[in-house]
């Protein structure tokens, strides 16, 4: 038991710092996801069919790619080709982007799942069609949104762990345990103290979103 | 052995009490039901009548008191329920039909599997019932392609197919079309003239006042009153099955 | 973009073994996904009946070890066990491992690779599984009941037939993922296709033209997008057989990140 604590309060430093890069990536990459996520969910319900087209290429490609597949195209296939991207871009553009896909389509149904009812009965009481999508539509699309795109970012935040074990070599938790591990040979300890810091992003993330969907809450 | 054959009664409620968190549903219910009875529970919606039904099978657990069926106590924890449901028919509002087996699969299962009867006798006992509620059409059809009163039909059958001793009706009316009320209503009608033990939840008082023995009134948890049909519907004794029989006629 | 279609960095698909080296790498990615998907279906049933069981002790273990399992990075545990795991057991799949298995998966590595797969999808399909067995209607398993079957027959013959099948275009869901998930495999050394990606772009490799990274791992992508979505349609089409069977709405059920996957197949 020992053994355990003295291993973080040894390596707190690297552990710690881990931690950090890890949040700051989820924290980046979400912001992207959420951003493009929605334009590729505008995209998806556009009226013209092109622009449909497109955001359901959008959607399949990202979702069916593998992350590691993303990564290498991003760093060590556009370096090659000349563009010096930076690590830290190449890995919350293609983890942002990734997201990006899943969140779109969370949107999307989101708003399908309001019902036509509720859009006739806006528009009988003489709101205007934009009036309607933003009072109506979007309010109700978001409460039904939360709870999927907590599980989204419950997969990003593991998805994470990707980065920093690919060639790009971000420092993150996962990282940092593998550095503490090389150099300890203290396998299980340093991969425990990892395993607490994901399961401790994954837990507060939970309970955020879980907060926020009560806060939302809608009876029916 | 059978109690049922020394003339005892085939059911029996003593002192029941159930309550789901702080809302008593049943309260010190008694009640005793004998071999050839057909009873109906009748009773505001929300007054504890299904739940008294779901006990008599075990359904429901209750929290003190005692049921028997036949003699023998009722305890859903123990390893005698199954045999013991075996014996019990139930109907219910929702049909629960299996919407994965066809109508003859839907009948055959629970002989086969709970009483070993071979799968050919079964089936050969299924289209037979199946004759008698008057769909035997039906046999391979999927449940989710009959109508309501046929399903509800075909639940009948699949409870009669293993004979049993009772049979329970939980507001087997209450979720159908109009038209389809009669054809259920008939079937049962044709059970309770066989001497089949019947105990039916209902709020279909036609049939109550044509078919039953005995209506039992049960308001806030508690047997309010209980007589025959005609003695109820005439002069019923408490002020609130009075309330509730001219609610019904002047409907 | 002219550097993306530049004809000259497309050539290497077409020289030397490169293509069918590829190819070759990605087939070793599909035998993993469906040995683990297999092992994992079997796992996961078996906890989830421990989840949902009639033991309070049993149903909290399973809760617990299907949550630690499902909440911790994939490639984590991949990298853990490659690490962790005794010396002995990976001799024992070496020594024990199928023949008919292609030679890069008899390899002691692959053994912690696949129970790091197993491990981790065993613990999502269980969850998905409890939610298709919970969101039956309480009427089916009281209907079973009262017609006096016990508690194994209920889950045999009415329970899971219905719960399991409506999961079908979750698993599906969870399968694409695991296709993807086991690129995470080259991590720890095994020789799939990222792996060999990687020698294909190093220098003058089978003596051809040299391939771009760029080029070689949008290609290694396409693959894994036409294959997830011949698989998407594949569980499209059985979701939409089985509503039109039953005649029911029934709502599908969601696998961690794809739940959208199944929000799409309307």
């Amino acid at each position: 038991m020992g053994a355990l604590f003295d291993v973080l309060t040894d390596n707190f430093d690297e552990l710690a710092g881990g931690l950090w890069v890890t949040l700051r990536l989820v924290g980046a990459s979400f912001a992207i996801a959420l951003v493009v996520g929605t334009l590729v969910a505008a995209l998806r319900i556009a009226p013209s069919k092109w622009l449909q087209r497109l955001g359901g290429v959008y959607v399949e490609t990202f979702r069916n790619v593998p992350l590691l597949v993303l990564l290498f195209i991003s760093f060590a296939g556009l370096r090659r080709a000349g563009v010096p991207i930076s690590n830290w871009a190449a890995g919350i553009g293609s983890l942002g982007l990734y997201t990006a896909a899943y969140v779109a389509e969370v949107l999307r149904s989101g708003v399908f799942a309001v019902s036509r009812g509720q859009i006739e009965a806006a528009l009988s009481l003489g709101f205007s069609y934009g009036a309607t999508l933003r009072r109506i539509v979007l309010p109700q699309a978001f409460r039904t949104v939360i709870a999927p795109l907590a599980s989204i970012t419950i997969a990003m935040i593991k998805n994470s762990a990707i980065v920093g074990v690919s060639l790009l070599a971000l420092p993150d938790l996962l990282k940092e345990a593998r550095i503490v591990q090389s150099r300890t040979f203290q396998t299980d300890e340093a991969f425990f103290w990892a395993a607490v810091g994901y399961l401790l992003i994954t837990a507060s993330a939970t309970i955020a979103f879980r907060r926020l969907e009560r806060r939302f809450a809608i009876r029916r | 052995m059978a109690n049922s054959d020394a003339g005892g009664p085939l059911v029996e409620l003593r002192a029941v009490r159930k309550s789901f968190g702080d809302n008593l549903v049943l309260d010190d219910i008694d009640l005793a039901i004998a071999p050839g009875e057909a009873v109906v529970v009748a009773g505001p919606s929300g007054s504890g009548k299904s739940t008294m039904l779901r006990c008599i099978n075990g359904l429901e657990e209750i929290d003190s008191g005692s049921v028997r069926f036949d003699g023998r106590p009722v305890d859903p924890r123990s390893k005698s329920i199954g045999p013991m449901r075996a014996e019990i028919g139930m109907v219910f509002q929702q049909f629960n039909l299996f919407p994965h087996k066809t109508v003859l699969e839907n009948i055959t299962l629970a002989p086969v599997k709970v009483k070993g009867i071979e799968p050919a006798a079964a089936q050969a006992r299924a289209r037979e019932l199946l004759e008698t509620v008057g769909i035997p059409e039906k046999a391979g059809a999927s449940p989710a392609d009959l109508s309501g009163g046929q399903q509800q039909r075909v639940a009948i059958a699949r409870a009669l197919a293993m004979d049993p001793k009772l049979m329970l009706f939980d507001e087997p009316t209450s979720a159908l079309d109009p038209e389809m009320i009669r054809e259920v209503l008939d079937v049962m009608r044709e059970l309770a003239r066989g001497g089949m033990t019947m105990v039916v939840v209902t709020h279909e008082m036609g049939f109550a006042r044509e078919v039953c023995d005995r209506i039992v009134f049960i308001d806030d948890g508690r047997i309010v009153e209980q007589g025959p049909p005609a003695e109820f519907f005439a002069a019923a004794k408490s002020p609130r099955a009075r309330e509730f029989v001219d609610k019904i006629i002047h409907h | 973009m002219g550097y993306l279609f530049d004809p000259d960095n497309w050539e290497w698909l077409v020289t030397a073994n490169n293509a069918r080296f590829i190819f070759e790498g990605f087939l070793v990615n599909l035998q993993l996904a469906l040995i683990a998907m297999v092992f994992a279906l079997a796992v996961g049933l078996a906890l989830a009946l421990a989840r949902i069981s009639r033991s309070p002790v049993l149903r909290f273990v399973a809760a617990t070890w299907i949550d630690v399992w499902r909440n911790l990075p994939l490639i984590f545990i991949i990298l853990y066990l490659a690490l962790a795991l005794p010396e002995s057991w990976r001799d024992a799949y070496e020594n024990n491992a199928p023949q008919l298995l292609p030679d890069v998966l008899q390899t002691g590595r692959v053994f912690a690779a696949l129970l790091a797969l197993v491990l981790y999808n065993s613990a999502v399909l269980a969850e998905i599984m409890r939610a298709g067995i919970q969101s039956l209607d309480r009427g089916q398993g009281e209907a079973a009941a009262a017609l006096g079957l016990s508690y194994r027959q209920r889950m045999r013959f009415v329970i899971l037939p219905q719960g399991l099948r409506r999961m079908v275009p979750a698993t599906v869901s969870q399968l694409i993922t695991l296709n993807k998930d086991t690129t995470l495999v080259s991590i720890i050394a095994i020789q799939e296709v990222m792996r060999h990606g990687r020698i294909v772009t190093g220098f003058n490799f089978f003596g051809g033209v040299q391939a771009p990274v760029l080029q070689v791992f949008i290609f290694i992508g396409l693959l894994f997008v036409a294959t997830n979505l011949a698989l998407s349609r594949l569980s499209r089409r059985l979701e939409i057989r089985e509503r039109a069977r039953t005649g029911t709405t029934v709502e599908p059920i969601g696998g961690l990140e794809d739940q959208v996957a199944t929000a799409q197949a309307r």
